[in-house]
């Protein structure tokens, strides 16, 4: 008897044991890798594109044969409703934890995407840290590309961003969802990475300014690395200078540490940003080689010179471009004088893009030039 | 009754994590969200000032404690302000302690289904965590200390773990607007913000149990200044991530925290589920100590001995009114009501105990000695 009822009590232990309430297998998952945004041909809605990650083809038994991912396009009004629209067509639930890239087109991007994303910010399994891109032309299309070195194109594209976004210049920093988020929930302006088309794969440069969260351009490459300048969030650089102290040909620089600070200096109405960015690093590339750099001394003082003039032509430039081409603050320097002065926000928050134009840069550059590589 | 509390004693550590654990529960996920909602820029200020503020409370709390060795509130209460208002003050803390429970125990659910367990129904959540619960707390006040002693440290190193890896994130200029906080904003911000520290109010209570009554307030300060820093980095770092603005619209900014850290090598892409394992052990020695303070205030409040029976009692209880909210905005709003109870319990009462017992004379003095 006593037997029997521990046999019981076992029993009824273990209904309790079989595992998760709610579990999905993992071979019933279909993990989504990349999500594209497109303009729809209504109003309301966008074209939704997911890329599905094929296990199977992947790492199979022979990888290599047939298709790694599966592109499958949706339109709806809202990402809620296009994930379900999805699932009646696929054998699979949709899991988007291991979501690598969001890409967004560019004419849902001007006609202001972020009503459609708040699902992004909201859901509790979305990384905070995947990012987002602005695609010239149709954002679906770039999930048509197969790369050799990745294994699908979402893949690829965060990669880059990843691995190269601190080791090139003209890649402005990259945005994920958290920094879109505040940016949106803030009301700020900002900028986004953008991606465009070559041949066979893609280009990461460049990025799209938003204003009141419509995208009103493009800054190109060149731009984005001067942009990066003013934002503290530069890792490296390449400054190309002509003819420096009478050597002919080009030499070029390239920047190992960097450091900027902007400091908002507020009188009445009148904002002054006191600018001070400190930079050092070495000479990669001469074109000039005959010639020793110890036997000219202030060679090396007047590359420092001319790289400290052109990083301050760079930043005159970027903010120029800010106040007069695309009249936003981008940059987002408003929030900088938020930091410094809350009281002075507050009463001029309103009023902030107008004095945003007549505002003022000063700048003051420190370049130290701290080796010249192997050869003299 | 004596005998029974021969074998039921506590060190002056367990004291220690014990009261940390009470300190920390389902607050660490909302606390800088909560101060964001009363203020716009000087959350950081507001988090110390509150700090300081409680750190003198629980000296008051822990020297009355010290006052009547090995006796509780509801022994020294009667002898200070007499025995109808002894047993009202019974009474209050009775129910405070029962409203406390229902309330963490339905903030936790309602976590743990948000993010792990999506579709198991928050009943069958709330139902295991209390007969969880149960079971540790039939055995007396001895497994519950030994457990905070066991997840206190693993607590604060997953926290702390959080926090730092949370610095790749973190932007110092955020914090400059901080210190740009007027009086007015001061003063508003600062009651919600103590309350959310509220936890050292079982100091009335469990020096009863130690071993060595005299070392009550430096354990107790230690383990409530444990947990206060640990508050005060959370809400600097929040601020540091996202920014003092964007915190009111953060419903839980600590688990975003966690979502926000990405570690190198796309290893554990999923840094809050990891996170989230050990704050159930943080919530869990909070439910269990509250739980067992409702059932032994229960004893005493029918003047009863063995309050074993009173754990099992009061589970129905627990659950029922921790199901009584509709929806999260009700769940807080009740959150916000328990922790006014909780403040009288925690500030008004001691204060009051403590100036009658001094001008009566009543309790030990060790100066006098």
């Amino acid at each position: 008897m006593k037997n029997r009822l521990f046999f019981l009590l076992i029993v009824t232990y273990m209904l309790f044991l079989t595992g998760c309430w709610d579990v999905v297998e993992l071979e019933d998952r279909a993990f989504v890798l990349g999500i594209a945004l497109d303009k729809a041909e209504k109003e309301e809605d966008i074209v939704v594109t997911y890329q599905i990650a094929l296990p199977s083809q992947m790492f199979g038994e022979n990888p290599g044969g047939g298709e790694k991912v599966k592109n499958i396009s949706t339109v709806a009004p809202n990402i809620i409703r296009a994930n379900r629209q999805i699932l009646t067509r696929i054998d699979k639930v949709l899991n988007i934890e291991h979501l690598q890239v969001i890409l967004i087109g560019e004419e849902l991007a001007r006609d202001g995407f972020y009503k459609h994303i708040d699902l992004f910010f909201r859901d509790i399994n979305v990384r905070r840290k995947t990012n987002v891109l602005i695609t010239e032309g149709k954002a679906a299309d770039y999930f048509e590309i197969t790369p050799l070195t990745a294994l699908s194109a979402s893949q690829y594209i965060s990669d880059i961003m990843r691995l190269n976004e601190s080791r090139v210049h003209q890649v402005s920093s990259a945005v994920d969802i958290l920094k879109l988020a505040i940016s949106i929930r803030e009301g700020r302006d900002y900028f986004i990475t953008k991606v465009s088309k070559a041949e066979k794969d893609v280009v990461v440069s460049g990025a799209a300014v938003f204003k009141s969260n419509k995208m009103i351009g493009w800054l190109d490459a060149d731009e984005a690395g001067k942009a990066k300048w003013m934002i503290n969030d530069l890792t490296a650089a390449t400054i190309i200078l002509q003819d420096v102290n009478g050597i002919q040909g080009q030499v070029v620089f390239e920047v190992q540490n960097s450091r900027t600070r902007i400091k908002p200096v507020v009188r009445g109405e009148q904002v002054e940003f006191d600018v001070n960015i400190r930079t050092e690093g070495i000479v990669v590339e001469r074109e000039n080689v005959n010639f020793n750099v110890s036997e000219k001394a202030d060679f090396i003082h007047e590359l420092e010179e001319s790289i400290e003039a052109k990083i301050r032509r760079d930043c005159m430039e970027i903010f120029e471009a800010a106040q007069k081409k695309y009249e936003t603050d981008f940059l987002n320097l408003g929030h900088l004088v938020q930091l410094y002065n809350v009281r002075w926000w507050e009463k001029n928050e309103k009023q902030w893009e107008r004095i945003f134009k007549d505002a003022k840069l000063n700048l003051n550059v420190d370049a130290y030039i701290r080796g010249v590589g192997l050869t003299e | 009754m004596d005998r029974q509390r021969d074998m039921d004693r506590i060190s002056g550590v367990q004291v220690t994590a014990l009261v940390s654990s009470a300190v920390i529960g389902v607050g660490i996920m909302s606390l800088p969200n909560r101060i964001a909602d009363q203020v716009k820029t000087g959350a950081t200020v507001i988090a110390i000032v509150s700090a300081v503020m409680v750190l003198i409370a629980t000296y008051i709390v822990a020297f009355l404690s010290r006052r009547f060795p090995y006796r509780t509130v509801f022994d020294y209460g009667p002898t200070i302000v007499g025995r109808i208002l002894g047993k009202l003050i019974t009474g209050v803390l009775l129910f405070d302690f029962i409203l406390v429970s229902s309330i963490v125990v339905r903030m936790f659910a309602y976590v743990i289904k948000l993010f792990l367990l999506e579709q198991t129904p928050i009943e069958v959540i709330i139902i295991s965590i209390l007969m969880v619960s149960a079971y540790l707390v039939q055995n007396g006040i001895n497994p519950i200390a030994r457990i905070c002693e066991l997840f206190f440290p693993i607590t604060i190193i997953a926290l702390s773990l959080l926090l730092i890896l949370s610095l790749q994130n973190f932007d110092f200029k955020e914090l400059y607007s901080s210190w740009q906080i007027g009086a007015m904003d001061l003063l508003k911000g600062i009651p919600s913000t103590m309350l959310a520290y509220l936890g050292f109010e079982v100091l009335l209570i469990v020096p009863a149990f130690m071993i060595e009554p005299k070392g009550v307030i430096k354990y107790g300060i230690t383990g409530v200044g444990a947990a206060v820093v640990l508050y005060i980095v959370t809400v600097v770092m929040c601020i540091g991530v996202f920014s003092g603005d964007d915190l009111r619209y953060l419903l839980y900014p600590t688990l975003e925290l966690a979502k926000t850290i990405s570690f190198p090598g796309a290893f554990a892409e999923r840094f809050d589920i990891f996170f989230a394992v050990f704050w159930v052990l943080a919530v869990f020695t909070t439910i269990a100590i509250y739980h067992y303070l409702s059932a032994f205030s229960m004893t005493r409040f029918f003047g009863l001995k063995n309050y074993r029976p009173f754990c099992y009692f009061l589970l129905p209880v627990i659950y029922f009114l921790s199901l009584s909210p509709q929806n999260i905005y009700q769940t807080r709003l009740a959150a916000a009501l328990v922790s006014y109870v909780g403040g009288l319990v925690s500030f008004v009462l001691p204060v009051v105990l403590l100036v009658t017992a001094l001008l009566r004379k009543k309790g030990v003095s060790y100066r006098e000695k």
